[in-house]
């Protein structure tokens, strides 16, 4: 296993590979970066290597799929219109409540795609044919930004290429400390850093893997002091006894590291799930607290909060955030107009009405010309 | 296999004593009613003779027609016709598994458990993937790995009682899988509940839901928690039907994981209480009140009544 691996907390026992992802020049500096790593060739079961979702297998693969897809959200509620830059699927973090768990389950291992390379001018054709629009495209919908990047080296493809558009962001989404890639690579423009947060009680206990909320906030004070803009998602929301002063220590943690000026937005969403994760977290992670709230089936079909237990989360930490700077940027992830009025006081209406309001704040900070406000 | 084989042995009496009371390697029964076949045996004998098999040192085995000797037993009966298959016929196990196979979906529909316990033993004897494809569609099951394993997992770790549930169509399949992650003594309490209050379908997964939910919650086995939910039937309410207690015992263990809900249901029904509304007027909450929309019904029976109907409810107090 190479040193740098070892070193940002990666343990890839295995590599399965696609016959049509060899020729990758991605594949060959994943490969490189390996050596001594058993390399499978496809077509072998991959639940035969590992007794749980394959955290450790690598699946190397040639994506036959669009790279850039509409994050699906649904007409129930207001949906932010971010746009999911897909380079893997799955996390090398094992996060309690991940819905990936319940996603993925018939594919567990750690599937990177290979052929990004190739297909990443189509994506940057699409951003660049419609110049009228932006663009807020994120990587972490379905692994963590950079949890890979020491292995893959997404960042050294993407930044430049999303740096120089003018009607696009990329928004690099983690619960890591690997920066090291980002930090030296020279793009700032158009780059967002952001880092998902939670109570640290929440975060020790159900976020195994990930850095502590004290490291992703160490690590966000450091990027924003080497001149990127910050994101930050509180998300997922999980009340339970103390959930007020824990949420609370982390915005004081925020205060006292963070420039919040230099924030483009922070969202807040609660735990939400389809029903068949539930027997998935009971089985891979029995201590588990998140199960615990008041769940009702959402107009989505999904799990989520008693309606009033969702307004008062949100209400208490846009309080808190509030109070800590005014215009950072909240909002809510897939929630009601009804939710959103009760509990930020506003509402944006419609999914294109939170498009507009994000769109804006894209504006604001990068200033349509590449450089932050 | 040859299938005139069988029909070749020829008939031979075997005293039933011969003959070992344990069902045997290729037995697919389970929880059958033996009455029928006595009452059928008692009235024109035995109709189609059981298939046997003599290895040496041990008692004869059933290959097929295990329930018809254990009639016969039940009525005394000395010896029985039927087909041995000797050690020189070097009929193989699998052989022996599917005349029994072939014997019984000839003749009628097996149970869930039952198919369990066929898959369970040709995995014995055949590659995973044959069975899947051959065999679980034989049985009028769909033909996948997961459904496999299900089955496989029934039959080697369920409990006899839940075996009984399932055999008797009693239990959901979504509810024994709930019930195939919990401990025997907790699935024995949850059983013992859901077959005193016999709970419909969608009622077990409610109950078996909420109870791991409290479990996990407060910290407690779950057979801790049904006794301090005290739900023996003796208990509940004796002027109340059956179906009328299952309501209140779920209303109960809905109120302790779900509070907030449920006040919220109890203050919403006050509410419209308070309305007074006429008769034929109901005002309903959308589900789970997340919805933003509540629901007006009126019965009425022509255009008339329904203006009267209108005015009525114009005329209500408290609904701005």
């Amino acid at each position: 296993m190479g040193w740098n691996l070892l070193m940002n907390g990666l343990h890839i026992r295995r590599v399965v590979l696609d016959k049509d992802a060899s020729s990758y020049a991605l594949t060959r500096q994943i490969l490189a970066g390996l050596p001594g790593v058993p390399v499978h060739s496809s077509g072998l079961d991959p639940h035969l290597f590992d007794g749980e979702p394959g955290k450790e297998t690598l699946h190397l693969q040639h994506y036959k799929g669009d790279f850039l897809k509409p994050c699906p959200g649904t007409r129930e509620y207001i949906c932010c219109g971010y746009q999911i830059l897909n380079l893997a699927a799955n996390c090398p973090l094992d996060c309690s409540y991940c819905i990936l768990q319940s996603y993925f389950v018939n594919q567990p291992s750690l599937r990177v795609f290979v052929n990004l390379e190739e297909q990443l001018p189509d994506v940057l054709q699409v951003i660049d044919s419609q110049p009228g629009r932006i663009f807020r495209v994120g990587t972490g919908e379905f692994t963590d930004s950079l949890a890979l990047d020491p292995m893959t080296h997404w960042s050294d493809m993407l930044l430049p290429q999303f740096s120089r558009r003018k009607n696009a962001i990329l928004e690099l989404k983690t619960k890591t400390t690997r920066i090291s890639r980002v930090l030296a690579s020279g793009y700032r423009d158009r780059i967002i850093l952001s880092w998902s947060l939670n109570g640290p009680w929440i975060s020790a206990k159900e976020e195994k893997g990930a850095a502590s909320i004290e490291k992703r906030v160490e690590a966000a004070r450091q990027c924003q002091s080497e001149g990127f803009i910050l994101g930050f998602h509180f998300d997922p929301l999980v009340p339970y006894p103390g959930w007020r002063d824990d949420y609370a220590r982390t915005v004081e943690l925020l205060d006292r590291r963070i420039d919040p000026g230099r924030i483009i937005w922070i969202s807040m969403g609660s735990f939400r799930f389809m029903p068949a994760l539930k027997p998935i977290i009971r089985r891979r992670h029995p201590t588990s607290g998140v199960l615990n709230g008041e769940f009702i089936i959402g107009l989505d079909g999904k799990m989520r909060y008693f309606k009033p237990i969702r307004i008062e989360l949100y209400h208490v930490i846009r309080h808190l955030l509030e109070a800590w700077h005014p215009d950072l940027g909240l909002y809510l992830c897939m929630e009601s107009d009804e939710v959103w009025r009760s509990s930020m006081g506003w509402s944006p209406k419609t999914s294109s009405g939170l498009r507009e309001y994000l769109d804006q704040r894209v504006v604001k900070f990068f200033n349509g010309t590449g450089q932050p406000a | 296999m040859n299938p005139y084989r069988v029909s070749e042995i020829p008939l031979q009496e075997v005293a039933l004593d011969d003959i070992g009371d344990a069902p045997g390697p290729f037995c697919m029964s389970f929880g059958f009613d033996l009455e029928p076949l006595i009452s059928s045996i008692k009235t024109v004998g035995l109709i189609n003779p059981p298939i046997l098999r003599s290895d040496p040192g041990q008692k004869i085995a059933v290959v097929a027609g295990y329930r018809r000797i254990k009639a016969l037993k039940s009525l005394n009966a000395v010896s029985t016709p039927c087909r041995l298959i000797e050690r020189h016929d070097d009929m193989p196990p699998l052989e022996c598994l599917l005349l029994n196979l072939h014997d019984n979906l000839s003749t009628r529909r097996l149970n869930d458990v039952e198919k369990g316990m066929v898959l369970s033993r040709l995995s014995a004897f055949v590659p995973r993937q044959e069975i899947v494809t051959q065999y679980m569609p034989l049985l009028g099951l769909s033909p996948n790995e997961k459904g496999l394993l299900f089955f496989l997992e029934m039959e080697t770790h369920f409990d006899v009682k839940i075996k009984t549930f399932v055999s008797e169509g009693r239990l959901s399949w979504r509810a024994v899988k709930m019930l195939s992650d919990i401990d025997a003594a907790s699935r024995a309490g949850l059983l013992r509940v859901i077959s005193e209050l016999m709970l419909n379908i969608n009622q077990q997964l409610q109950f078996i839901d909420y109870i791991v939910d409290l479990s996990f919650i407060e910290k407690n086995p779950i057979p801790w928690i049904l006794s301090e939910l005290d739900l023996d039937r003796n208990h509940l309410d004796k002027n109340t039907n059956r179906p009328q207690q299952a309501k209140a015992v779920l209303n109960r263990i809905k109120t302790r994981r779900n509070p907030s809900i449920v006040k919220a249901e109890k203050k919403f029904s006050r509410a419209v209480i308070n309305l007074n509304l006429p008769d034929g007027i109901l005002i309903s909450a959308p589900p789970f009140f997340e919805g933003e929309h509540y629901r007006l019904e009126i019965l009425f029976r022509e255009g008339e009544d329904l203006k009267n109907r209108l005015q009525e409810l114009l005329r209500i107090q408290g609904l701005d």
